[in-house]
C-alpha cells in the first residue's frame, strides 16, 4: 500500500459511478456515495473479505498483485506493458478486474477526484495520463507467494559429456577486474554519471590488457553501481566498502548479489549491445523509474525459475519460451519499431527476421554468457543446451544455497623475497584477489599473476581503507610457504612509517588567549585534546561567543590599512596562515600571543618591477578595503618605477567654478599659455604669459581679481570623486547593468572546487609551469561581479606582471574564451599535471 | 586585547608528527611550505584543508607514509 495514501483517500478520489462499479463487483447494494465508499473500506480491511477474494484469484492476477506490492506503487501503463512477469494473455482486462475488485487501488494524484475505470483502458490506447495503482496494505499482508510463471520449456537428453563447473566464475574475474579499474583510475564522470570520455577510453584500454571487453567492463560496471561498490564522488568513480564486503561474502551469496545488481540495474548495456542502431529510439520507450525498463532482464530470469534445476533445456527453446511469453517483450510488435527498421515485405517475415537478428541474440548471449558466466547455469560444450545450477537455483530464489568449499586455500600464493607475488587464480578466492589488486602492483596478468609489493602500492591499499596487518594475516594463511623474511621486516617497516606523520582532515580547533585559559576551557569541553600551550583539538560543540574562523571556504581578508605602510590585522580576523603570508610581504610584529598582527612594507622585499606587482596583488587580496595608492606608490618606488619629484615655481589662476575652468580649457591654442589643470577649479599659467592669459580671460568677459587665496574649499577627498566621476562618464556607459551581470554569473557558477590557495609569488610559478608545459589549471576565481568564487578551468597562456595588477590570461573553459583574471582574485589553483592542451 | 577570549578554528587540516625533528624536516620543505600554517605544538602544525592530497603526495615523493584520518 501506499505509505502516503490511506483506502479512504484512495476511494475517495474515485467518481461514484467508479465507486458503484467496484461496489457492483463486491455485490454491495449502496447508493449513497459516502456510504459506498465506507462499505469498501471496511471490505477492504476485513481479513475474512480478503481472503476470500485472494482464494478466487486466478494466477496471473495474484502475480500481477505481487508486481504491484513489491515495487510499492505502479502505473497502470507500466503494469500492462509487462504482462509476461505476471504472465496475462489480456493484461489490460486483468488490471480492470484488479481495480474494479478493490485489490488495486488508484491513488488520487493526477485524478483530481475523478478517477473511473474507463481511465485506466484509455491511458493505455490513447495515452491518457496514466493512473498510478497500488496493493491496499492489508491485502498485500494476506498475499501468499505467486505461482511460478506457467511456461514450460521441453526437456533435453542428457548431453554425452557433461562439462565441469568451473570453481572462478567469469562474472567474478569480470567484476574483479572491473573494480581494479575503477581504483586505479578514478575516472572522472560527466554531469549524465557516464564515463568521461577520456577516461572512458582509458578504462578500456586497462580492461583490454586485462582481457575484458568494453561490454563486459560496461556490464561489470553497471552491476557495481547498482551494488554501492562503485559510487561517484566529487566528480570521479571511487570503489567503496560495499565492494570488499562483497568480496568477502560467501561464492553463492557473492552471485546472488551480481545477478540482483544485474536485473534492477536501470543501465541498458545489454540493449546497447545488440540494439546498436535502435537504442536511442529503445531507451526513449524504457523510461528510468519503470518496471519496462528491466522487463527484458526480469522476464528471463522469471521463466528460468519456473524450470527444474539439473535438467538440461535447449538455449534456443528457453529464448522461444520468452517469445511465447511476450513477443512485445522488446517492442518487436510496435509499429514504430517496422518504421525505424524501414521493413519491407510481409510484416510476420520481417518480425522473424528481426526476432532473429535482435532478440534471439541477446536472450542466447543471457544464457551462454551472463548466466553461465556467473554460475546460475552449466553450458555443453557447444551451448546448444544449459542446465540450472545447484548455485542457479539459490541465485534464482528457488533453493537452499549450496554448501561451498571454503574460500580459502594455503597454496594459494608464493610471496617470494623480491616482493614479487605469484597468485594462481583458480585457487584465489575473490577476497584474497581483491586485496592483492589493492595493496600490490600487478605486473603480468593470466592465471598465474605476478603481482609486486611496493611501498607506494601498500600505502595505495591503506588509504583504500585496508589494514596492513590484516594483509600480512591473509599473504600467511594463504602462501605455500611461510612468508621470507625480508618482506616481513619491510612491512614492519611500513608500519612505523605509517604511524610517523598523521594528517586530520576536517578539525575543530579552539585557541584561546593564555595556556591558564586553554586549561580552564578544556575542563568545560569533554573529550577536547590539549596541542600545545594554547590550542585545544575538540570534536563537540564549540563553546558560544567566540570568533569562529571557517576553513571550509576562502578565507575572508584581513587586513585593515593603518597609518604610514603599515597594514593591520585583528585577533578575530587572523587564521593559522596569516602570519606566513604576511611574513612574505614584510616585517611583522605580534601585538600578544592571543592578539592581532601588524606589518610593514619592507623595502628588502622589493628588487624588481615584478616584486613590486605580486606585492601589490598579495597585499590586495588580504586586504579588506581597496589598496590605498600610498602602498602601490612606495612598491613601484623601491622597485625604482617610479621617478623623482621635481619642484618649480608657478602662477596658479582659480576659477569660481569648474565649467569656466572647462570652458578656458576649450580656448583654442590656450595650450601655449598654460602648463595644465590642478584640480577642479584651478589652471597653472606657463612663466611669462600671465599677461596673455589674463588678455585671453578679459576677451571672454572674466577679470582676474587680486592674488588671494587659491587652495579648494574641500579637502580632495570631497572634490576628487566628483572629478573622477565628471571626467568619466563615457566610461560608466558600461555595457551590461552590473546587477543584472551579477545575477547571470550567480546562476551560471558551477560549482565551488576545494584548491589550495597560494601567495601570488607561489601562483605565478604554478602558472609559469603550466604555461611552459601547457597544462591547465583549475581556479577558484572571485570575480568583481559574483558574490562567490566559481571554479574555472583554464588554459594559461600568458602571464602579465609588468602592471600594477598581475593577470593571467587564457582560454577559460567555463566561458567559452579567452579571459584575463588578476592574481589577486585568484583564491585558489590547482595544476592538471595530467592534462595539456 | 580582543573581548572574546576564544577562537574557533572550524574545518582545518592538522599535521601530527611524532618526532618533532620531522615536523622541522616538513616546513623546511619549500613545496609543503606554501602549504603549511601555524605551528599548534612541537609536533602539530595547521595545513590547509585544500591541500591535504597535495601534501600527502608531496609526503609520499619524500618516502612518508602519512596517515590520513577524515
Amino acid at each position: 500500500m501506499s505509505e502516503t495514501f490511506t483506502i479512504k483517500e484512495c476511494l475517495r478520489g474515485y467518481t461514484t459511478e467508479a465507486l458503484g462499479e467496484v461496489c457492483a463487483s463486491r455485490q454491495l447494494a449502496v447508493t449513497n456515495r459516502d456510504s459506498r465508499i465506507r462499505a469498501l473500506e471496511k471490505i477492504l480491511r476485513d481479513p475474512l473479505h480478503i481472503d476470500q477474494s485472494i482464494k478466487s484469484l486466478r494466477d496471473s492476477a495474484l502475480r500481477a498483485l505481487k508486481l504491484v506490492d513489491w515495487r510499492g506503487r505502479m502505473r497502470v501503463v507500466d503494469l500492462v506493458a509487462v504482462p509476461g512477469l505476471y504472465g496475462a494473455k489480456e493484461p489490460l482486462e486483468q488490471v480492470e478486474s484488479l481495480v474494479r475488485d478493490g485489490l488495486l487501488l488508484a491513488l488520487p494524484e493526477q485524478n483530481s477526484g475523478a478517477f473511473s475505470i474507463s481511465h485506466i483502458r484509455q491511458s493505455v490506447t490513447n495515452g491518457v495520463a496514466s493512473p498510478t495503482v497500488c496493493v491496499p496494505e492489508g491485502i498485500a499482508r494476506r498475499l501468499p507467494a505467486p505461482p511460478l510463471l506457467d511456461v514450460e520449456i521441453p526437456e533435453s537428453s542428457e548431453p554425452a559429456t557433461p562439462p565441469k563447473p568451473a570453481t572462478i566464475t567469469q562474472a567474478t574475474t569480470e567484476f574483479l577486474e572491473t573494480l581494479r579499474i575503477i581504483e586505479g583510475l578514478t575516472p572522472r564522470i560527466t554531469s549524465t554519471g557516464t564515463l568521461h570520455k577520456t577516461d572512458a577510453a582509458k578504462a578500456y584500454e586497462m580492461a583490454r590488457e586485462a582481457g575484458l571487453s568494453r561490454e563486459s567492463m560496461d556490464i561489470s560496471l553497471a552491476i557495481a553501481l547498482q551494488l554501492g561498490s562503485v559510487a561517484p564522488k566529487d566528480g570521479r568513480f571511487v570503489t567503496t566498502a560495499a565492494a570488499n564486503e562483497w568480496a568477502s561474502g560467501g561464492r553463492p551469496q557473492r552471485m546472488r548479489a551480481l545477478f540482483e545488481a544485474y536485473l534492477t540495474s536501470e543501465a541498458l548495456p545489454d540493449i546497447t549491445l545488440f540494439f546498436p542502431m535502435l537504442f536511442e529510439t529503445l531507451e526513449k520507450h524504457l523510461q528510468p523509474g519503470t518496471q519496462r525498463r528491466t522487463y527484458h532482464k526480469l522476464l528471463a530470469a522469471e521463466i528460468l525459475k519456473a524450470q527444474k534445476p539439473g535438467t538440461w533445456y535447449s538455449t534456443a527453446a528457453f529464448v522461444e519460451a520468452i517469445r511465447r511469453l511476450d513477443p512485445n517483450v522488446l517492442f518487436l510488435q510496435e509499429p514504430w519499431r517496422a518504421i525505424q527498421a524501414s521493413a519491407r515485405g510481409p510484416e510476420a517475415e520481417w518480425r522473424q527476421q528481426a526476432w532473429q537478428a535482435h532478440e534471439k541474440r541477446l536472450f542466447t548471449w543471457l544464457i551462454r554468457s551472463l548466466l553461465a558466466g556467473m554460475g546460475i547455469v552449466e553450458l555443453t560444450d557447444d551451448g546448444a543446451l544449459f542446465r540450472i545450477t545447484e548455485l542457479g537455483g539459490y541465485v534464482l530464489g528457488q533453493g537452499e544455497a549450496p554448501a561451498t568449499v571454503q574460500d580459502e586455500h594455503h597454496d594459494a600464493l608464493v610471496v617470494q623475497p623480491d616482493f614479487e607475488i605469484i597468485a594462481y587464480l583458480d585457487r584465489c578466492p575473490p577476497d584474497l584477489r581483491r586485496k592483492l589488486d589493492m595493496f600490490c602492483e600487478r605486473v603480468r596478468g593470466g592465471m598465474a599473476t605476478t603481482y609486486r609489493l611496493t611501498q607506494e602500492s601498500v600505502y595505495h591499499g591503506i588509504r583504500a581503507g585496508l589494514d596492513i596487518d590484516r594483509l600480512i594475516q591473509l599473504l600467511e594463511r594463504s602462501s605455500t610457504k611461510a612468508l621470507p623474511s625480508n618482506v616481513l621486516t619491510q612491512f614492519e617497516v611500513w608500519k612505523s612509517k605509517l604511524s610517523a606523520i598523521t594528517i586530520r582532515r576536517s578539525c575543530q580547533v579552539v585557541e584561546c588567549v593564555s595556556a591558564s585559559h586553554a586549561r580552564e576551557t578544556a575542563s568545560t569541553l569533554a573529550g577536547s585534546v590539549r596541542l600545545g600551550e594554547r590550542y585545544l583539538l575538540v570534536a563537540c560543540e564549540a563553546p558560544e561567543d567566540c570568533a569562529v574562523v571557517d576553513y571550509t571556504h576562502a578565507l575572508p581578508p584581513a587586513l585593515e590599512q593603518e597609518e604610514g605602510l603599515c597594514l593591520h590585522a585583528s585577533w578575530e580576523d587572523t587564521n593559522l596562515f596569516l602570519r606566513s603570508r604576511l611574513e612574505e610581504i614584510g616585517q611583522v610584529e605580534l601585538d600578544g600571543p592571543a592578539s592581532g598582527m601588524t606589518v610593514s612594507l619592507n623595502r628588502a622585499k622589493v628588487k624588481t618591477e615584478e616584486d613590486a606587482a605580486l606585492l601589490v596583488a598579495q597585499i590586495e587580496a588580504l586586504s579588506k578595503r581597496p589598496l590605498a595608492a600610498r602602498y602601490r606608490l612606495a612598491l613601484r618606488a623601491w622597485a625604482g618605477e617610479a621617478g623623482e619629484a621635481r619642484s618649480k615655481t608657478a602662477i596658479i589662476v582659480r576659477f569660481d567654478d569648474p565649467d569656466t575652468c572647462d570652458a578656458i580649457m576649450e580656448v583654442p591654442r590656450i595650450e601655449k599659455h598654460i602648463e595644465g589643470r590642478l584640480g577642479l577649479y584651478a589652471l597653472v599659467v606657463r612663466q611669462g604669459r600671465l599677461v596673455a592669459f589674463k588678455r585671453i580671460l578679459r576677451e571672454h568677459g572674466i577679470t582676474m581679481g587680486k592674488a588671494g587665496d587659491i587652495a579648494d574649499p574641500e579637502p580632495p577627498e570631497t572634490w576628487a570623486p566628483r572629478w573622477v566621476e565628471y571626467h568619466s562618464l563615457e566610461e560608466a556607459e558600461t555595457p551590461a547593468r552590473p546587477e543584472t551581470r551579477r545575477e547571470q554569473e550567480e546562476k551560471e557558477a558551477p560549482a565551488l572546487v576545494p584548491l589550495p590557495s597560494y601567495p601570488p609569488r607561489i601562483m605565478r610559478e604554478i602558472l609559469e609551469e603550466a604555461i611552459e608545459g601547457r597544462h591547465p589549471v583549475l581556479i577558484n576565481y572571485q570575480s568583481t561581479w559574483s558574490a562567490r568564487p566559481a571554479t574555472r578551468q583554464l588554459n594559461p597562456v600568458a602571464l602579465d606582471i609588468s602592471g600594477s595588477s598581475p593577470s593571467v590570461s587564457g582560454h577559460c573553459q567555463q566561458h567559452g574564451g579567452a579571459r584575463s583574471f588578476k592574481l589577486a582574485r585568484i583564491t585558489g589553483i590547482r595544476l592538471l599535471e595530467d592534462e595539456t592542451f | 586585547m580582543s573581548a572574546k577570549k576564544t577562537k574557533v578554528h572550524k574545518g582545518i587540516a592538522l599535521v601530527e608528527v611524532q618526532d618533532p625533528l620531522l615536523l622541522e624536516e616538513i616546513e623546511r620543505d619549500p613545496i609543503l611550505k606554501a602549504f603549511l600554517g601555524e605551528r599548534l605544538s612541537e609536533c602539530c602544525i595547521a595545513v590547509q584543508p585544500q591541500a591535504v592530497e597535495d601534501v600527502v603526495k608531496r609526503l609520499q615523493t619524500l618516502g612518508h607514509m602519512p596517515r590520513v584520518l577524515e
